[in-house]
């Protein structure tokens, strides 16, 4: 069962920040060789408008 | 709040040909950005950005391009036909950025010596601008015969391209003011 994982938290203002995407990266997939396809979420600040990556579960 | 700022919404030069005509055409369409309310934009020279060829992708990232494109709720792309094809030098300048445009507006101006106003580049651009996560608006520019387009001081000779640009400028606005709504305030969970 998928876990519901913690907001990232904005590295300029400290806010939490709004993950409204998720894409493959298939750049990420050639350079790692990893059998899965390596998704990453895509998180934008409310705040400032910041854009931050992590590795989707 | 982000929400309240003016949108930037940057315009990129395609192209570093010599003795480019697309360079009036970006200059042109930059300045009727300009005129809009609560916007900010800026003329982004392709030419200006030095980037490695030995090699491609985010590895190669400019700082300044990137800020500007993480800064950017929407761009325009100024793009001549070469060969039926989009040059090759601003494709490898789009490859090195990802999360920068993801949920982002973008408009494409075509441009040709020919009839056609650059159609078969915007056509070929769709699916790479699909890829890189950014959202095309449904007004396109077409600058067809472009040498006579504009004088040798790169003045605009057919003003009616003005009216046909404030449509398209129009048009990226509201979609750069839904998307940033939707990127600051709506998740997909």
């Amino acid at each position: 069962m998928k876990q519901e994982r913690k907001p990232m938290h904005c590295s300029k203002c400290d806010m939490d920040m709004n993950l409204h995407a998720e894409k493959i990266n298939y750049a990420t997939m050639e350079s790692k060789k990893k059998a899965e396809e390596p998704v990453v979420e895509i998180h934008t600040c409310p705040g400032c408008g910041a854009t931050a990556t992590r590795e989707a579960q | 709040m982000l929400e309240s700022t003016p949108l930037f919404l940057p315009v990129i030069l395609g192209t570093s040909r010599k003795n480019r005509f697309s360079e009036y055409v970006a200059r042109f369409v930059t300045e009727q950005v300009a005129k809009q309310p609560n916007v900010a934009t800026e003329l982004i020279d392709i030419r200006s950005i030095s980037l490695p060829t030995d090699d491609e992708g985010e590895n190669i990232k400019d700082a300044k391009f990137s800020e500007m494109m993480n800064r950017a709720d929407g761009m325009v792309l100024v793009v001549p036909e070469y060969n039926h094809g989009y040059p090759g030098s601003l494709k490898h300048l789009l490859d090195t950025n990802l999360k920068e445009y993801i949920h982002k507006a973008v408009g494409i101006v075509g441009v040709s010596a020919g009839p056609f106003g650059g159609t078969r580049v915007i056509q070929n651009l769709l699916p790479v601008m699909r890829e890189l996560g950014l959202v095309n608006i449904f007004w396109d520019g077409n600058f067809s015969s472009v040498q006579k387009a504009f004088d040798d001081n790169g003045t605009l000779l057919d003003r009616a391209y003005e009216r046909r640009i404030e449509k398209f400028i129009k048009e990226l606005i509201w979609m750069s003011t839904v998307l940033r709504y939707g990127r600051l305030n709506i998740s997909i969970q």
